[in-house]
């Protein structure tokens, strides 16, 4: 029900919402679940396995039952708070676990069922058969219990993500955090303030506190108004934070406002010093039914009234166990709500906090023990101090069971909070370094203690950054009480007493599970699911706590708190992605040559990073197979060109560089001349293969090494070190230059006549000049620097030619022109795949990282005259036993069959099982060349066993073929050609 | 206070020279280059610039040189290893990176708040201003990252096969940027 007026609401602003299908209206500054209780909404949701019926508790994020389905279709965000959530035009929300509808829900018979759903019930009943696991039990489970449901679409929200710094954060923005921000800021301090709500002001939004003579709220809007003049100052409001992490840094989550772009933001901050000034949690009272709807927490029926004028009832009682909850009855009376009584269990309640009730029955020495009702509370049924039982009709109990600090964030890092008798609380332990603990969250409760604790910490946090030390006097505040008694569990035989409002965990859920033998909290915790639920326990924790020492014969202190880990509140994974999703989950690295290949219609293919032309379809062509072997068929009788920029290329400057190369490869390079190059291999410190490639020498100082495109970096990270750290007296230099050239390979027997007519003139390619391995800089396309290099990937008389990246496209469109008259053809890597598997090269299947020299059929380049990078750990007997799989050739029997990569193989009459399996197919192609299927594999002992027949079997895919070992060089095993 | 918004522009002629230092050279290399083009080579990340080149620290004993545009691919590179040689004779290395880094300038007021989503540094004025160089990263790709003036401007130097992505990253940013900079 609205009341007629006061409230923070803007009345010129009318809202329309819809909630479970009708419309409703509310006011801008209206949280959906204020905008709810203003329309005399009281039941918003079914609970997670009872179904039982609940309403709006609380008026902030530690609500544990209204938990909506916000926006429809794709949009659908599930598990949505109505308490935090602001109220905007169009808004539609959905009630989550209920079918077929909120009022009439079936699953209710769950509530019947209860004592099978008590603690353990899931490892107790979904036990065996473990095939029912996944079929039957889980769906079974999800359905029944589930939360809020995904949408199953792709989310349309834009998310961002911001790296902030700062010298102080302060996190929260009641009166501590106001005065904290306030201090620091003045003294000049880059300051950051985040505050969850919409609002700033916590608790000075829904009480009505006293500050320097006027109202808390109009204090706390003016130092919103100040904070915003500090040009060093920024306030995130709708900001939570949601971790606290090494090096002062801070997670937090920043929900976009009422049509803005962003839907959320991930903030990660790195600050400082902290100041922690999260305020405190009331506590929920536990009683038999204490979850009916009607039934809340005392400050959060204040914040109703006062905050958002809807008053959450029509006649209240108020059931308390600190001097706080009697200002509830204050404030409720004074807007109208009538009160019927404020119950208190203590009897010695001083008699200026009774006066706070009013014309309200005062029932101290009494407690509520049962709520009456089902879908709306009726009544509670009153124990008094006599013992006598008698009804109270209300459709409103505001709860208060004294305050908890929120302490979640101190422990992320590991401390852990200690019991406070004093405060009756747990208080902070040791807090991550750089972090203060202010106002009530460090057991400053009242108004002008936070005040007083806040200034100091923000003053005190400026100072530690090297800003001036401001003393700024706290503004007075109006006196309060805050004093409260811990209750434990009003037993009562009926009805059901929760501590988990959101996991439906009851106080007789403890007590079975301590009569089952559980006494640690953390053990009780995942038994019960106690504060396991979206909410993190914010409620149910400390009664849990309370109770399980109650049953223990323990104080609540000896056995502290479970663990709190990040995220406090929850954080869609797409916030972490930001842009970074669908096409931007990675960049893409583009060719030189990219928009040529593009143009002249090549289908791309993913290479780590890269998008490589993978084969040019001609006009007519069948599928990439006919494509394909056309490719390679004009490279082994003609020409093609091939980008390969992809390669890695470091560039190696230095007197040093041979040295080093020395070390760094498994074979000799201290003789390589100026103008030659040389194939290298490379292991990593435990003798395994990390990756192999050319390097040639281009100037006695200057050497250009290429690595596979796949390693790249990885190579680029491994020289670092080596040059670094290993051995930082060598006088070398070095730099990536991939990206800088624009380098085709060009192969086939016409390679010679087609390079020679596109570099410049003057260039001698004859074999005598430019044999096979050689290199060497000159220019091209009329003056541009080049490099040529005679290597061959293919097996033909290969070569290839590096000029600037930006020429990329010009040198193709060269190639393509000169090459005309020897039909040269464009490839892409899949016919470079095929021609290197034809000549048995081994890449990226056969270097796996798993895979010595020897196994590939490279002894002999592991030089046993110098040292290197993995020769110790090479020479392990593992590594050097002779029956190790090593690198064979695969031709099937029947030349008509396909050879598939994966395939295992076992000797022709063994069975097909794991233990007789020897090896396995780890690169297949079909030959143009030979015109069948081939394969490279490893295979135990495979060197010995050319001419042997081998079954390939693949149960994964079904189908078996025998196939004939071969060496692993399919054409050209004695490499005339390419030599010329 | 500049105009609000940013600007975003590729240079594609600038010139990119890689230079380290020969080791324990690079006392002599720094007053070889401060002869031979008034630059002082900063051994910090920061940048120096004299007469159209900026010396950009890119590691300890490294830095690009960076220049406007140059008429010849690699041209400014021959230039720079001409002169070296001349003065220096083999005691550092240079190499051509014109065509390897893609270069680009981001201005405007809104510049520092787009890079906010981009880079994980902290370039308030007073972490960063104008002279002041980072190795650092653009969303998922390395880059080094330079302010030249109060603007704010920032140069940013990509690897050049990156340049698409570099561009689809700062538009994306660009289109996170809250709507209004000062809270209602």
């Amino acid at each position: 029900m609205r009341l007629p007026a006061g409230g923070r609401i803007d009345r010129a602003r009318p809202l329309a919402f819809r909630f479970d299908g009708r419309y409703y209206s509310g006011f801008a500054g209206d949280t959906l679940a204020s905008a709810l209780l203003a329309n005399g909404v009281r039941l918003v949701g079914r609970s997670f396995k009872h179904h039982r019926p609940r309403g709006v508790f609380t008026a902030g994020p530690e609500e544990p039952n209204a938990l909506v389905e916000l926006g429809r279709g794709a949009e659908r965000t599930p598990n949505t708070r109505a308490t935090t959530t602001e109220l905007r035009e169009g808004l539609e929300a959905f009630p989550q676990n209920c079918w077929p509808s909120l009022r009439f829900d079936l699953m209710a018979v769950n509530g019947l069922l209860a004592p099978l759903f008590a603690a353990g019930f899931y490892y107790k009943t979904f036990m065996w058969p473990s095939s029912f696991w996944e079929k039957v039990y889980e769906p079974l489970i999800r359905r029944a219990a589930g939360l809020g449901r995904l949408s199953g679409a792709p989310d349309p929200g834009v998310y961002d993500k911001v790296h902030d710094f700062c010298d102080v954060l302060v996190i929260g923005a009641g009166p501590a955090g106001l005065a904290a921000a306030l201090a620091a800021g003045r003294s000049g301090a880059r300051v950051i303030l985040a505050e969850e709500d919409f609002e700033l002001g916590g608790r000075l939004l829904g009480d009505r506190a006293e500050i320097a003579g006027g109202s808390g709220s109009a204090w706390a809007a003016s130092v919103a108004g100040e904070l915003k003049t500090l040009a060093e100052t920024r306030v995130l409001r709708r900001t939570a934070v949601f971790g606290v992490y090494d090096g002062g840094t801070y997670g937090a989550l920043e929900q976009g406002p009422a049509g803005g772009v962003v839907r959320c933001r991930y903030r990660k901050i790195v600050a400082r010093r902290c100041v922690l000034a999260s305020g405190a949690l009331e506590r929920p009272l536990v009683f038999a039914d204490n979850d009916r709807p009607g039934v809340m927490l005392a400050s959060a029926a204040r914040t109703y009234v006062n905050r958002f004028a809807a008053a959450p009832g029509r006649r209240a009682v108020v059931f308390t166990t600190s001097d706080d909850g009697w200002r509830t009855a204050a404030d409720l009376t004074r807007a109208g709500v009538a009160v019927a009584a404020v119950v208190d269990p203590r009897s010695d309640v001083g008699a200026d906090v009774t006066a706070l009730a009013g014309d309200a029955e005062r029932l101290t020495g009494a407690a509520v023990a049962r709520a009456l009702g089902g879908a709306a509370l009726r009544g509670v049924e009153v124990a008094g101090a006599d013992g006598a039982r008698r009804v109270i009709a209300c459709d409103l109990l505001a709860v208060s069971g004294g305050w908890s600090p929120n302490l979640a964030l101190t422990a992320h890092l590991g401390a852990r909070p200690v019991w406070s008798a004093q405060a009756q609380a747990f208080a902070p332990g040791a807090t991550p370094e750089g972090l203060r603990v202010a106002g009530a969250a460090a057991g400053r409760f009242t108004t002008a203690e936070a005040l007083a604790d806040g200034f100091a910490a923000g003053a005190e946090a400026a100072e530690a950054c090297g800003f001036p030390a401001l003393r700024i006097e706290a503004p007075g505040a109006g006196p309060e009480a805050a004093r409260w008694a811990t209750l434990r569990h009003i037993a009562n035989a009926r009805g059901k007493s929760y501590l988990d409002l959101q996991h439906d965990v009851t106080a007789s859920d403890i007590d079975l599970a301590h009569r089952e033998g559980f006494r640690a909290p953390e053990h009780v915790k995942r038994y019960t699911t106690l504060g396991m639920a979206t909410d993190q326990g914010r409620l149910s924790s400390h009664n849990g706590l309370a109770l399980l020492a109650q049953a223990n014969g323990a104080a609540i202190g000896e056995q502290g708190p479970t663990t709190h880990r990040p995220p406090y509140a929850p954080v869609p994974i797409a916030a972490f992605a930001g842009a970074e999703r669908d096409g931007a989950f990675r960049p893409v690295r583009h060719t030189p040559t990219h928009a040529w290949a593009e143009r002249r219609g090549a289908v791309f293919v993913e290479a780590g990073l890269w998008l490589r032309a993978q084969y040019f379809p001609n006009p007519g062509e069948r599928d990439w197979q006919e494509s394909v072997t056309r490719e390679v068929r004009a490279v082994r009788n003609g020409v093609g060109f091939c980008d390969v920029s992809t390669l890695g290329k470091i560039e190696l400057f230095g007197p040093d560089v041979a040295t080093f190369l020395e070390r760094l490869y498994t074979n000799a390079w201290a003789n390589l001349a100026v103008g030659r190059a040389r194939y290298g291999l490379m292991l990593r410190e435990d003798g395994i293969v990390l990756d192999d490639g050319t390097t040639s020498r281009l100037g006695p100082e200057h050497y250009v090494m290429t690595t596979t495109t796949a390693n790249a970096a990885r190579v680029f990270q491994h020289m670092e070190f080596a040059r670094q750290v290993l051995w930082p007296e060598l006088d070398v230099q070095m730099v990536s230059a991939t990206d800088q050239w624009a380098q085709i390979a060009i192969a086939g027997p016409l390679a010679r006549e087609t390079l020679a007519r596109v570099l410049d003139p003057g260039f001698d390619l004859s074999d005598a000049a430019f044999p096979y391995m050689a290199a060497a800089e000159t220019t091209v396309l009329a003056g541009a620097p080049a490099r040529v290099f005679r290597v061959s990937f293919s097996g033909e008389r290969g070569y290839e030619l590096a000029a600037p990246a930006r020429l990329g496209e010009a040198l193709a469109d060269a190639l393509m022109a000169v090459g005309a008259p020897f039909a040269i053809t464009p490839y892409g890597v899949e016919a470079l795949g095929v021609m290197r598997i034809e000549k048995g090269h081994p890449a990226g299947p056969e270097l796996n990282g798993q895979t010595t020299p020897g196994d590939l059929g490279l002894a002999k380049l592991l030089s046993r005259r110098k040292d290197y990078i993995g020769r110790r750990l090479g020479e392990r007997p593992g590594l050097t036993d002779p029956d190790r799989q090593t690198l064979v050739g695969l031709k099937p029997i029947d030349r008509s069959q396909r050879l598939r990569a994966g395939g295992h193989l076992v000797r022709e009459g063994a069975p097909a099982s794991a233990a007789h399996d020897e090896g396995h197919v780890t690169s297949t192609a079909y030959s143009p060349t030979l015109g069948h299927s081939i394969a490279l594999a490893l295979l135990a002992r495979g060197a010995q066993r050319l001419g042997e027949r081998v079954r390939i079997v693949d149960p994964l895919r079904g189908g078996e073929v025998v196939a004939e070992v071969c060496a692993p060089v399919f054409v050209d095993p004695g490499g005339e050609r390419l030599r010329g | 206070m500049a105009e609000p918004g940013s600007h975003l522009e590729r240079l594609p002629g600038a010139a990119v020279a890689w230079l380290a230092a020969r080791r324990g050279q690079g006392e002599a290399l720094a007053r070889a280059m401060q002869a031979a083009f008034g630059l002082a080579l900063p051994d910090t990340p920061r940048w120096a610039a004299a007469s159209g080149r900026r010396a950009v620290w890119a590691g300890p004993g490294q830095w690009l040189i960076v220049a406007a545009h140059e008429p010849v691919p690699g041209g400014l590179a021959q230039e720079l290893a001409a002169a070296l040689t001349a003065v220096l004779g083999a005691r550092a290395a240079v190499s051509i990176q014109s065509d390897g880094r893609a270069l680009f300038r981001l201005s405007g007021a809104d510049a520092r708040e787009t890079l906010a989503r981009l880079c994980p540094i902290d370039l308030h004025p007073r972490a960063f201003g104008p002279g002041h160089a980072a190795l650092t990263r653009l969303g998922q790709i390395a880059c080094c990252l330079w302010q030249t003036d109060d603007a704010p401007t920032y140069e940013i130097a990509v690897p050049s096969s990156y340049a698409a992505s570099a561009g689809h990253a700062f538009a994306a940013a660009t289109a996170r940027l809250p709507a209004s900079r000062t809270p209602p």
